[in-house]
């Protein structure tokens, strides 16, 4: 396809009428190509403005998204999903929602079981919630069929587009668009969550209502980004890190900027990790591959500030 | 009577108290020293009267209602100290006014000419979009007392603020403190364990130990009999003319 067809796939799009010998191309274009761009841009929208949010939350700029156990626990459910069914179906992308939700909620109550809400006890909480599910899922892949499913399992880890059909845009449009809303309308106090607890109730406001409910929007975003492309890595860490360079620290500009570049990073990364070679290369390996060099670049450059 | 404290009580563990039965009030515009050694609940009783921590007996009143519901009355100045993210000095400032917006909402325009006048208030205009990491430790804490008073409190709750400065900026930082308290009224309770600074800056003095505490004008409290009780230190008061001057001294000579 050239893109003289695709403009005319979108002339007659657009004008309605129809163009004849273009109806491939138009499936092409409407049920393919859309819908993956469409997801990568929510995608890397999403993990980007997370981890932006999640290390104002937490006071360090290393946290990424899945600190909370998001990715470990999304990820078990799919492998549980696939070792089930065999197939990426609704059982496999409910299992991985659910079980995204679930690990943040034993996190959450395994800091409350604690009974201090300090920033450490939800660290080290999601790293134990973290490590647990990592384990189950080796176990499951340990006792999966080595022909389709253990392939079947690694691959979907790995993070990729590559099965992305246009129903996975509808079904993560709302919750990933709904918890963008929420963490850039929350996007000023959370400046003044990254002082601490203590200072931020001395400036009159009360941290845990801001904690729990920013907490609540990243992991539905996290849970939905998971459940239908794998575990992207790096891109919610190294996103929020080059947008402070451009816009500065304060979350009032950070946050947008690191949805606006979050979604352009993806999509192209998507992009080169299709074009690149004749076999696609999943997109989380590349995201890493481009992600950590260029982050110890970042980071070299700092001059002792985050 | 602004800031009343009424048989303020707090511990820890059950056996060890930390305050007990503290009693004390503040009026418009005067500045209390809190003194004592180290680990005796000076800290302790500034969490109490913040609110960040439960009064377990008594209570504190501010304008004779409970401190906990007067919060945006207090203005809390932290010890200076290091920032996760370097915001900038005008950003910093604004947080001060987070108490007074509804919890969507970003600062607007009058928010940040209150913010700009607070700044104006301590001198530092000339720092404001510089970003507080690359401030020294007397410009970072004027930022934070702006940023309090951006606040507009009518309590003003400082824990050290002079502790690691240099002798002028510490005396620039309680200087700022005394003229905000007698110009704007500002009644001022702060940790200090500088003697000299509670005698030249402070009406009122509560010395904690224990189970005991005092609380006078500076002259009364710090004297020799006191000091040795509480601090376990010989001491001597001199009142000496300097310029047609009085000041009062506070001479350390022995340990006990």
């Amino acid at each position: 396809m050239n893109s003289g067809e695709v403009l005319q796939v979108f002339q007659s799009k657009l004008s309605g009428i129809p163009h004849s010998g273009l109806e491939i191309a138009e499936h092409v274009i409407f049920q393919v190509r859309l819908p993956r761009i469409l997801i990568a841009a929510l995608i890397g929208a999403g993990l980007s403005v997370v981890g932006a949010s999640l290390q104002g939350l937490f006071q360090n700029p290393l946290v990424s998204p899945d600190i909370l156990g998001v990715c470990s626990g999304a990820g078990f459910g799919a492998a549980l999903g696939i070792l089930l069914t065999s197939g990426i179906g609704y059982l496999t992308t409910g299992l991985s929602f659910s079980f995204g939700l679930v690990s943040v909620i034993l996190t959450l109550s395994m800091v409350r079981v604690k009974g201090q809400a300090q920033t450490m006890s939800y660290i080290l909480s999601g790293i134990i919630v973290t490590s647990v599910f990592s384990a189950l899922t080796s176990l499951i892949k340990y006792v999966a069929d080595v022909n389709d499913q253990l392939p079947a399992i690694t691959f979907w880890l790995m993070g990729s587009f590559a099965n992305t059909k246009f129903e996975d845009l509808t079904l993560i449009l709302f919750p990933i668009l709904a918890g963008i809303v929420g963490l850039l309308l929350l996007r000023w106090r959370l400046n003044i969550l990254s002082l601490g607890d203590e200072e931020a109730f001395s400036l009159g406001i009360n941290p845990q209502v801001i904690r729990i409910s920013v907490i609540l929007f990243s992991t539905v975003i996290t849970a939905a980004c998971v459940t239908v492309s794998g575990i992207i890595g790096w891109v919610g860490l190294v996103i929020p890190h080059i947008c402070r360079r451009i816009v500065g620290v304060n979350h009032s500009g950070l946050l947008p900027a690191s949805c606006l570049l979050g979604a352009n990073f993806m999509v192209i990364v998507d992009c080169v990790a299709r074009n690149l070679t004749a076999a696609e290369i999943p997109i989380g390996i590349l995201t890493a591959l481009i992600g950590a060099p260029f982050f110890a670049l970042i980071y070299s450059q700092m001059k002792g500030e985050a | 009577m602004l800031l009343q404290v009424e048989n303020g009580s707090y511990s820890y563990t059950k056996e060890n108290p930390v305050l007990q039965g503290i009693n004390f009030s503040l009026q418009e515009g005067e500045i209390l020293a809190v003194m004592g050694p180290n680990g005796i609940g000076k800290t302790t009783l500034l969490k109490c009267l913040m609110g960040i921590l439960k009064w377990q007996s008594g209570h504190s009143l501010i304008d004779g209602q409970d401190s906990g519901m007067e919060r945006k009355k207090i203005g809390y100045v932290p010890q200076a100290h290091r920032f996760s993210f370097s915001y900038s000095v005008r950003d910093m400032v604004v947080f001060g006014r987070a108490k007074y917006m509804s919890l969507l909402v970003s600062p607007g325009k009058e928010d940040y000419k209150i913010a700009d006048a607070a700044l104006e208030e301590v001198g530092i205009v000339h720092l404001r979009d510089k970003s507080v990491s690359r401030l020294s430790g007397g410009q970072l804490q004027l930022v934070l007392i702006a940023r309090a008073l951006a606040g507009q409190p009518c309590l003003l709750i400082l824990d050290e603020p002079e502790s690691h400065l240099d002798f002028s900026n510490q005396f620039t930082i309680l200087q700022i403190i005394k003229r905000l308290a007698k110009e704007k009224g500002i009644a001022c309770v702060m940790n200090t364990h500088y003697p000299d600074h509670a005698i030249r800056f402070a009406d009122h003095i509560l010395l904690l130990k224990g189970e005991r505490y005092l609380v006078g004008r500076p002259r009364d409290v710090l004297s020799k009999e006191n000091v040795r009780e509480y601090f376990k230190m010989e001491s001597s008061m001199e009142r000496v003319f300097i310029d047609g001057r009085e000041i009062d001294l506070f001479v350390l000579l022995d340990k006990i």
